[in-house]
């Protein structure tokens, strides 16, 4: 069976064999046949090989023998590349098979030599020509196949044993290694050297294999210290990618390059060898020590000195290579950002090895490679951060040799990047500054994961408290924070975001119409001003969330430190200090402020001393907000200062980067603090909201009876001008709700608004008024509604006195007439407040025959004197209607309620006001007075507060306040501003609806006038003005929102509740009837239209006729002498006809 | 006003409990419960943490009198001839479980009541027994005015309700009247009623040497220190067995509240006029003492209503019928601060206690409350108005440093 294959077999590499002999003499011709032959070959090998046969040794010498005389015959400078190739890769494949196992030495060198040849040149020297690197390529592949060692796979495969493989390499080794080989192992070195910085990929990439090979096991120790220098320096080009082809490395190449100088470094420096020829000593136990202290320098080991090229390991010569190595690793600094995780993992296998195999040579390089570890433990992809996690994990544990120095290192390295971060930040270097928050952050979430992993395995807990407690140390009272705190705050400038990034919906909005059920928004970031990347930013700041993470409660000094200079000012520096704490909280207690639902809470227990830190911030937070208007209206003159001195400084026009300019004299030590006193008010109010958010976080439920601080100042600023901070007191309002478990905002300030009341109610206090106040009151009535107004009575007062105090200004007093106005709608919105105010005169004179109306005229007459309440009550109080003849019965219902005391019973009584009530005829009986403000739009408002409060009264408490404020109502009705005119005839109208009976005279006898005058006036105004109604008879505005469209309807509508009201004087009417006409034109205002169709409907109530009349006439001649009423131009048939039909149907 | 004197503070807190208008205020001895009740019988209980009422209740028909917290139970005194005592009320357990959920207001119960009267709105007189001389029906005394005669006092027993002295300060009636008060206090005689001048206001109290004295201010403006002389005989009828120590007329109008530091040394009274009286309650003996002893202080302000007497006994608050709450040095009756939010007529007041640092520490919800904010807690003073509003100042401690 085998025999046939072996003869299938060979006669299939016979048939190009024997073909290639005959052309063994390479001419120019016969070039193409030959690399056809060869190129068969090739195949019929590969395709041998995927049968998984294995070539007998004759068949390899079958196969050898045409290609040595190929090789032979031709000198190799005849020899084309391409056949060159051919011959060599099938020499690398016969190779990588079974020949490796048991071609003799001088064939192996042989072939060595010719790969060699090739690779480093020599084969062609002097003839002007190089070979391509496709060829280089090739016999780089056949050394490697030359020198490999086989893995324990191959071994099996082909039925060798693991010690074969070792025996072999071995004896390979020992040829290589001997001494005639040396100066051949010099040359492949070097050449493989200048290969790896080849262009050509595949070249590149075999020959740092081959090197590695190379450095691993066959470079003698002696030799291994002469060209570590080389090998290092071509690799850290190669690595960083330095080399003359300018491209940037793959990943694969810096991995190679990686294991290569893993490798030289290993053996050249490693501490094994190092010690062993007693460069350094290693001391493990007591005797070490002795020898140590009796300083006996013995001799260094003899033996491997004795190799012509070596290198011998000696004290000053490891000093030295040292300090070059640290130079050359610390170059390779950007590798630990490189892209690619395959090199990001080389160089996680690079530093840990090295750092397990030199902790004795190269000390002072194992910060860098620590940080490289640590930097890399925190890549984004998961197949480097395990790694590195791991190895870090595995150097430190007390199973490793060198945990003991790696972690004073560790900690010694905390302390230094942390030093180094306020250098760095203002030098505008942003990678160094994110590498040394990475490699701090990366030292803090190890010693959360080893304190993790030693609770769950147990392993290493003896060892786990010294990182934790020297971070704690170097944040705790014993740190010298005041040593790096300054430093740090100094150079941390935080601005707010270039764009705040509002919601559609807005806080001003939100004071409209009253929703506080805002979309979760996440807090607005914040930017530092020395650092332009977001990234390092964030880095910073996972930095400071880790170290407090890490310390635990030790870091509470510092945070406790921070706070203290945060709450000292409202400088940038206290800006910087507040956002330490902040950061640093969050570390401690897993709270991150983000949207609610990025919120992972932890329901970790919080220390005591934690809470008790947060309570306190929180309160002394909240006393920020009660000194801020002090202080704003304190120092005005402090802003322009500051102002003009950085002016100043914007006057160059330079991008000073990296260097402090320095200016001599006394202006130079001004110009600091000066960059330190930059006041950011709006920065510090929105940092200090992040701060009381997160103490909620971290207290939770038990948060609550804080809100009697904490609420105010957030509520406060959601109504701030800064777009920023209420971006942000939108988000903490939001988190707070969400961290105390309240469903929405909305329910949390209806769940304490007693706080809120309370917090606002010391601010309208004479001493100390806040405008904002006021808003925030505002808010507050419309969220909470009547609790609020069952309770603010006093609130009100202090408004009111408040507004006696400071009339004169504007803003105070249009907050505080807001707070008021606003209190009144809410009453009015409840239902229960409502009093009927039933309009009282039905045209008398004409439902009572002339007989009964004389009777009671005299009924009338003899009770007049009755009794006055009953008088005022009479008719228009909340009673039914009763016929006059029981007249006499009230003042046994009287008697009847000081008996009983039942007074909801007695109809005819005035029930005692609700407090809400009470608080409306209050809010009236006070704003009267600003009837006569000198502010128009305070005016307005007024009487439009005055008229939302008509509906609410009962007349017992509006009356009296109205009649004495009639002449001044009247008087607005002249007013030069449009809109207080429009608002004090809505409140006329108002009053003629609710309490028509009391109003009708004064109606008839001083508005009546006036508006006709106005009408007069308006109908002249309207001729000239842009809004008005265009075509033929067209009355009033196109839109219903002009003033004059208001005034209209007002005047219609007060008109029509006057003629209902009483009856008037029939010229008056008259006069009515004939002025109001115009309205009835289908070219009016529609709803104008309805409200004059109402008025004539009602005075034909009472004088059906004069309505016939006046209308009959002015659309139709009637009769002659009522001829100058026509105005056909109106064209106001069709209302008439509508009015009249609704006057016969009645 | 000097210049390095701090200004007045503006009240930190406001609690908007009533809508009449407030009579008494008082403080529980942990400082932990304000208690207010107004004009229209409401009582309401605010927790001094949490700043919400914890129970409000209407406790009478009419007015409240006087409230006081008196171990686990609550007296309340009304105008509707009332004396209630109630279950107290505690703040409940914080947030079972961590929920947010707000606790609901909790209802206190009716131990007992008492018919009293209430004619003359002079305020009881608690006070509680030492533990040794308890018994199980009889722990603390009580003064009221008699039942019949406004201008005498009873003393009673609690929780039993036993009359325990009756008509106190009758017998002095059939004494022989001095024609005139400040007459028979330089003759060296107890001054004695020559009409029948109601008690506004007074206190009971145990001396050192475990007597019984009753302090009682008159409509009159007039004040006297009786003691029960009897050592034989438990109770008293018609007021036998009392005897005045001494009695003085230092205001020219009525006297409207009396206040005694806790250690019953020194009283103050307060009047519509612009006295106040200061009296040393250890002086045994009327004679020449007595005018040195008693002495009434000047003020510039006219009309005050309350007053009362911070536990350290060196601070005083009176209130003003212009709303005004001065503050005065005990011993000196210096002026020390007005403060002002008040618009009526400040009718209530209460200090804050001292409670020692050195009580046991509670376990639990100790955290919730630093050490520092019950410091500040106990420099509270709390007043109530006739404008319906209750506020709460945080003083200074007014210690010489």
């Amino acid at each position: 069976m085998d025999e046939e294959r072996n003869q299938a077999v060979f006669q299939k590499f016979k048939k190009t064999c024997v073909p290639l002999i005959g052309s063994s003499l390479i001419t120019p011709s016969s070039v193409g046949n030959v690399v056809q032959l060869l190129m068969e070959l090739t195949e019929t090998l590969r395709e041998v090989r995927a049968s998984h046969y294995r070539l007998t040794s004759s068949l390899i010498s079958y196969i050898f023998f045409p290609l040595s005389t190929i090789l032979r015959r031709n000198p190799s400078s005849e020899i084309p590349d391409q056949i060159l190739e051919n011959v060599i890769t099938i020499f690398t494949i016969i190779l990588e098979e079974d020949w490796w196992w048991n071609c003799d030495l001088r064939t192996w060198e042989q072939l060595f030599m010719l790969s060699g040849a090739i690779v480093t040149g020599i084969e062609t020297k002097g003839q002007g020509k190089t070979r391509s690197d496709e060829t280089k390529d090739v016999a780089v592949q056949a050394l490697v196949a030359l020198l490999r060692e086989r893995t324990h796979e191959e071994c099996r495969r082909y039925q060798k044993d693991a010690n074969n493989a070792m025996a072999r390499l071995a004896e390979i080794k020992g040829h290589v290694q001997g001494a005639n080989f040396v100066p051949v192992l010099g040359q492949i070195l070097d050449s493989s050297l200048a290969t790896c910085m080849s262009h050509h990929l595949p070249l590149q990439r075999h020959s740092l294999q081959l090197l590695d090979l190379l450095v691993r096991i066959y470079i003698p120790d002696g030799l291994s210290p002469s060209v570590l220098p080389g090998i290092i320096s071509t690799m850290v080009k190669v690595a960083l990618g330095i080399t003359p082809s300018k491209l940037s490395s793959k990943g694969e190449v810096v991995a190679g390059a990686l294991t290569v100088m893993q490798g030289i470094i290993l053996r050249a420096i490693g501490d094994d060898i190092c010690v062993q020829e007693g460069a350094v000593r290693d001391v493990n136990d007591l005797d070490d020590l002795t020898q140590l202290a009796t300083g006996a320098t013995e001799d260094s080991a003899p033996g491997t000195s004795n190799s012509p090229y070596a290198t011998r390991r000696t004290g000053s010569w490891l000093r030295g290579t040292a300090s070059q190595l640290h130079i050359a690793i610390n170059s390779m600094t950007s590798l630990t950002s490189h892209p690619n995780p395959i090199a990001s993992r080389a160089l996680v296998n690079f530093s840990a090895a090295i750092l397990n195999g030199t902790s004795l040579t190269l000390p002072q390089t194992r910060p860098l490679l620590l940080s490289f570890l640590l930097a890399l433990s925190l890549s984004d992809f998961d197949s480097v951060a395990k790694p590195a996690q791991d190895s870090l994990m595995e150097l430190l544990s007390p199973s490793s040799q060198v945990h003991h120095a790696l972690w004073q290192t560790m900690i010694q390295m905390a302390r230094d990047h942390l030093a180094a971060i306020p250098r760095l930040l203002p030098a505008h270097a942003d990678a160094k500054v994110e590498h040394s928050a990475k490699v701090i952050e990366a030292i803090c979430a190890l010693c959360v994961t080893l304190s993790d992993s030693s609770h769950s395995q147990g392993r290493g807990l003896s060892h786990l408290p010294s990182i934790s407690l020297g971070i704690g140390k170097l944040l705790g009272p014993t740190g010298g924070i005041e040593k790096w705190g300054w430093p740090l705050l100094s150079v941390l400038e935080l601005l707010p975001p270039a764009i705040v990034v509002t919601d559609s919906s807005g806080m001003q909005l939100l004071l409209e119409n009253g929703s506080l059920d805002l979309p979760a928004t996440a807090f607005p970031s914040m930017a530092l001003k020395n650092v332009a990347s977001q990234s390092t930013f964030e880095a910073l700041e996972r930095m400071m969330r880790s170290l407090g993470r890490a310390s635990a409660d030790e870091c509470l000094y510092a945070a406790e430190w921070f706070i203290g200079v945060g709450l000292g000012g409202r400088t940038n520096m206290s800006v910087a200090a507040l956002w330490c704490a902040a950061k640093l909280l969050e570390g401690v207690s897993g709270v991150r402020l983000g949207t609610p639902d990025q919120i992972n809470m932890e329901s970790s227990v919080k220390s005591n001393r934690l809470s008790k830190l947060a309570r306190g911030l929180a309160r002394s937070l909240s006393d920020l907000w009660e000194e801020s208007e002090q202080e704003e209206m304190g120092e005005p003159a402090q802003p322009t200062a500051n102002l003009d001195g950085l002016q100043d400084e914007n006057l160059l026009i330079e991008y000073r980067k990296g260097l402090a300019p320095i200016t001599l004299g006394g202006r130079g030590s001004q110009g600091r603090p000066q960059r330190g006193a930059v006041k950011q008010p709006s920065l510090h109010k929105a940092i200090s909201l992040q701060l009381i958010s997160l103490t909620c976080g971290i207290l939770q439920s038990r948060s609550t009876p804080l809100f009697i601080y904490t609420l105010y100042p957030v509520l406060h600023s959601i109504v701030a001008e800064d777009s920023y901070v209420t971006e942000t007191a939108a988000a903490s309002l939001a988190f707070i709700s969400y961290s105390t478990s309240f469903a929405s905002p909305r329910n949390l300030v209806l769940s304490n608004f007693d706080y809120i009341l309370d917090a606002v109610s010391r601010r309208f206090t004479r001493r100390w008024l806040d405008v904002n106040a006021t808003k925030v009151l505002v808010l507050l009535v419309r969220l909470a509604g009547r609790d609020v107004v069952d309770r603010a009575s006093d609130v009100v007062e202090e408004c009111f006195d408040r507004l006696d105090e400071f009339h004169g200004y504007e803003i105070v007093v249009e907050g505080l007439i807001e707070v008021l106005l606003e209190v009144v709608k809410v009453v009015e919105a409840e239902d229960d407040a409502h009093v009927v105010h039933e309009s009282a005169f039905k045209g008398e004179g004409d439902l009572l025959p002339g007989k009964q109306r004389l009777d009671a005229f005299f009924h009338w007459f003899h009770h007049r004197h009755d009794s006055g309440e009953e008088q005022d009550s009479e008719g228009h109080g909340p009673a039914p209607r009763r016929p006059w003849g029981e007249e006499h019965e009230a003042p046994k219902a009287e008697s009847a309620q000081e008996k009983e005391g039942d007074k909801a019973s007695d109809p005819m009584a005035d029930r005692p006001p609700t407090p809400a009530q009470a608080l409306t005829k209050q809010i009236v009986s006070r704003s009267l007075y600003f009837l006569t403000h000198g502010v128009p739009t305070v005016r307005a408002r007024i009487l439009l507060l005055l008229c939302s409060a008509v509906p609410i009264l009962p007349e017992s408490g509006l009356l009296p306040s109205i009649h004495h404020a009639w002449p001044f109502i009247l008087n607005r009705l002249s007013d030069p501003e449009q809109f207080v005119v429009s608002a004090a005839a809505q409140l006329i109208e108002a009053l003629a609806k609710h309490m028509g009976s009391f109003m009708s005279r004064r109606i008839w006898e001083d508005v009546w006038p006036r508006f006709r005058s106005m009408l007069n006036n308006l109908e002249a105004a309207d001729a000239n003005n842009a809004l008005a109604r265009r075509g033929r008879g067209a009355v009033g505005t196109e839109s219903s929102y002009t003033h004059s469209h208001r005034l209209y309807r007002s005047m219609l509508k007060t008109m029509t509740a006057a003629v209902k009201g009483v009856q008037a004087q029939d010229a008056a009417v008259w006069d009515l009837t004939m002025s109001c006409r115009r309205f009835l034109s289908i070219g009016a205002h529609d709803e104008l239209q309805m409200c004059a169709r109402d008025l004539y409907k009602a005075i034909g109530q009472n004088n059906e006729d004069a309505v016939w009349l006046v209308l009959s006439a002015t659309t139709q001649t009637v009769d002659g002498s009522v001829a100058f009423m026509l105005m056909e131009r109106w064209e106001i048939e069709a209302n008439v006809n509508v009015v009249l039909a609704g006057l016969e149907d009645t | 006003m000097p210049q390095d004197r701090p200004s007045a503070p503006a009240p930190s807190h406001r609690i908007q409990s009533h809508s009449s208008p407030v009579n008494v205020v008082y403080i529980s001895e942990d400082n932990e419960r304000i208690y207010s009740a107004d004009a229209s019988g409401l009582v309401a209980i605010t927790s001094t943490r949490t700043l919400r009422s914890l129970a409000s209740w209407k406790a009478h028909e009419d007015a409240l009198l006087g409230i006081q917290e008196w171990e686990d139970a609550i007296v309340t005194h009304g105008r509707d001839n009332k004396l209630h005592v109630w279950r107290s009320v505690r703040e409940p357990r914080v947030a079972l479980g961590d929920s947010a959920a707000l606790p609901g207001l909790q209802m206190t119960s009716l131990l007992y009541s008492m018919d009293v009267n209430a004619l003359n709105y002079c305020r009881f007189s608690l006070c509680p027994l030492p533990a040794a001389q308890r018994t199980e029906d009889r722990s603390a005394l009580i003064a009221l005015p008699n039942l019949v005669e406004s201008s005498l006092a009873d003393a009673w027993t609690l929780p039993s309700r036993q009359r325990l002295h009756a008509a106190i300060g009758k017998s002095e009636w059939s004494e022989q009247p001095a024609a005139d008060g400040r007459a028979g206090s330089t003759r060296g005689m107890p001054f004695l009623h020559t009409h029948l001048w109601i008690i506004m206001s007074m206190h009971l109290f145990q001396s050192a040497d475990a007597e019984l004295r009753i302090l009682m201010g008159y409509e009159d403006g007039s004040v006297s220190l009786s003691r029960y002389a009897r050592k034989d005989k438990k109770t008293s009828v018609e007021g036998i067995g009392w005897e005045a120590i001494w009695t003085t007329k230092l205001h020219l109008e009525s006297v409207m509240a009396l206040a005694v530091t806790p250690d019953n040394t020194v009283a103050l009274t307060a009047s519509a006029d612009h006295i106040i009286g200061r009296y040393d309650l250890l002086v045994k003996t009327p004679g020449t003492e007595l005018a040195t002893a008693c002495v009434a202080h000047k003020t510039k302000s006219v009309g005050h209503s309350t007053i009362t007497i911070r536990d350290d006994g060196k601070v005083c608050a009176v209130g003003g019928w212009d709303g005004k709450i001065r503050l005065y040095s005990v011993k000196t009756l210096k002026p020390l601060g007005a403060l002002t939010l008040h618009k009526g007529a400040c009718q209530a007041l209460a200090f804050a206690h001292t409670t020692s640092s050195d009580a046991i520490p509670e376990e639990g919800d100790g955290e919730d409350i630093t050490e520092e904010e019950k410091a500040t807690r106990s420099r509270w003073l709390v007043s109530g108005g006739r404008d319906s509003r209750v506020a709460v100042w945080p003083l200074m401690s007014f210690t010489r440093t």
